[in-house]
């Protein structure tokens, strides 16, 4: 924008906050020198002063957060979910305005999504659901940036998608950022720089799967210095988190002792996380360890499960095992593992 | 008297000053709303798209006078923007911003408008990321309480917003 003026945005609010400053003076200098006391040096600094106090006294206008412009409503809301939205839209008229585009934007997100998968009564058909997609994008939707994307993605028009992912990252929408970084690392020729760059922020923002895609590449020394330390370190952040394959990963860190102390204690305890919101590697290996303490019953329901999932292996254990075991108890493992819920965890 | 601003190290700044010719080109940037002045380093100052634009037409003398932005909140501006010009670490910009930005609406309010008028997109995506996780999760009624908005929506309008969605909840 080449402009010699002071953009004039008429809805911009006036506001005419009094500012408070009180006088400091700078006696000793940074360094620790010796301080010289001569007159001329002396300096005053005029230190503004914002306290509490001061923002609520009466005499303050209020600062109208229903007055603020369109674009920066939207930019607050751009990735809310469906709920807060909502909520955010009821606040005031001007805001129910200001946020119509990104309601409208939610309904086509939910559309093309169903037309993406198949879902509630329509066939898959990846162009309506990319159209679809496309509307919410014009509306300012993060969200809908990131499934652009996406389909793109799957579609095969990565540089398509990545522009998506872009734009939803510059907005700072952590999955965009973290969709980025991985696409950095997928392309033909890696920007490992970019990636890195991407998936620190996503990560620095508390986004479990870029917690622990930078994990890995810390691990393999993809992009960044081979440190195991930093790796376990983002590991167990993005496990914490809830992230199921980093839980895994915890576990066998635990039992090697990459990065952290070995504690075979720790190792355990992160594997039965893991099994238990659904990660077939370590319901079989959570089952090894409970066959090992001669608990029969309950590594075999995790046999049973870790088979289902399609772990080959575990299904080879689980015959042998139950040759061992009575018919009831054969019956009381498939009925528990029929019954068995997944915790809820983010994969 | 004429009250100046060194944002930094005064003493330090006084050295840099008898230096200033030399390799760093130094701006004044005065508010006229309050007449509070501002020398700051044209590499900070250019975070603003605004003032960039300026200087790169040439239209900006050494005093830029900078209107509808308040002393307090042109100070807070210059010492994110310092900040972001020197560190590159996210890890450490990150945990200032968390720092820098641990204020009352009132004053995130001040720096979302001025970010928005001078055009400095770092800050003002910063400030409305803050805006939002303070909001996010919150019913309308916590949302007014949090931001002091008063409800001007009629029982009609809220209902009427409330069918538009009433779809999408189903989904």
């Amino acid at each position: 924008m080449n402009q010699k003026t002071w953009p004039n945005s008429a809805d911009t609010s006036h506001y005419t906050a009094l500012s408070f400053y009180h006088k400091t003076r700078i006696d000793k200098p940074q360094n620790n020198r010796p301080h010289k006391r001569v007159s001329s040096t002396r300096r005053w600094v005029w230190v503004p002063k914002i306290s509490p106090e001061a923002e609520s006294r009466p005499s303050d206008p209020k600062r109208d957060f229903s007055m603020l412009p369109n674009d920066i409503i939207v930019r607050i809301a751009g990735g809310f979910n469906h709920p807060t939205l909502e909520a955010a839209s009821l606040v005031c008229r001007a805001w129910c305005d200001a946020l119509r585009p990104l309601s409208q934007a939610m309904r086509f997100l939910a559309w093309g999504k169903k037309y993406k998968h198949g879902r509630g009564g329509v066939e898959v058909d990846h162009e309506r659901a990319l159209d679809y997609f496309l509307r919410g994008v014009a509306r300012g939707s993060t969200l809908a940036m990131v499934d652009a994307g996406l389909l793109y993605w799957d579609m095969g028009k990565k540089e398509e998608g990545m522009k998506f992912y872009r734009r939803a990252a510059e907005l700072g929408h952590p999955a965009g950022q973290c969709n980025l970084g991985l696409s950095y690392l997928q392309i033909e020729s890696p920007d490992l720089k970019e990636a890195t760059k991407w998936l620190y922020k996503a990560a620095n923002s508390g986004y479990v799967r870029a917690q622990y895609q930078l994990a890995l590449c810390l691990q393999h020394g993809r992009g960044l210095k081979r440190d195991l330390c930093e790796a376990a370190k983002w590991c167990i952040k993005a496990a914490e988190g809830g992230y199921v394959r980093a839980m895994y990963n915890t576990s066998l860190c635990y039992q090697c002792g990459d990065g952290v102390a070995q504690s075979y204690q720790q190792s355990k305890s992160w594997m039965k996380r893991a099994a238990d919101r659904g990660h077939s590697k370590a319901q079989f290996e959570h089952a090894l360890g409970l066959f090992a303490e001669g608990k029969l019953k309950a590594a075999a329901v995790y046999l049973e499960l870790a088979a289902r999932a399609g772990e080959t292996a575990a299904g080879h254990v689980r015959t042998a095992l139950f040759e061992q075991m009575s018919p009831t108890s054969q019956e009381r493992t498939i009925q528990l593992a029929d019954n068995w819920r997944p915790l809820p965890a983010v994969h | 008297m004429k009250k100046l601003k060194f944002i930094g190290n005064p003493l330090l700044q006084s050295r840099e000053k008898i230096n200033m010719s030399s390799d760093k080109k130094w701006l004044t940037l005065k508010t006229t709303e309050d007449n509070e002045e501002f020398v700051v380093e044209e590499s900070v100052a250019i975070m603003s798209n605004v003032i960039k634009n300026m200087v790169e037409d040439g239209c900006a003398s050494s005093v830029i006078p900078v209107p509808r932005v308040k002393g307090n909140a042109m100070g807070k501006i210059i010492e994110f923007c310092k900040k972001h010009t020197e560190e590159s670490d996210e890890k450490v910009l990150k945990e200032f911003d968390a720092e820098f930005l641990n204020l009352g609406p009132d004053a995130l309010y001040d720096l979302m408008v001025s970010a928005n008028f001078l055009e400095i997109k770092v800050l003002l995506d910063s400030v409305t990321t803050k805006v939002a996780d303070m909001i996010k999760g919150k019913s309308s009624e916590e949302i007014r309480n949090i931001l002091k908005i008063e409800n001007d929506l009629s029982a009609e309008e809220i209902e009427e917003s409330r069918r538009e969605n009433c779809w999408t909840r189903q989904e």
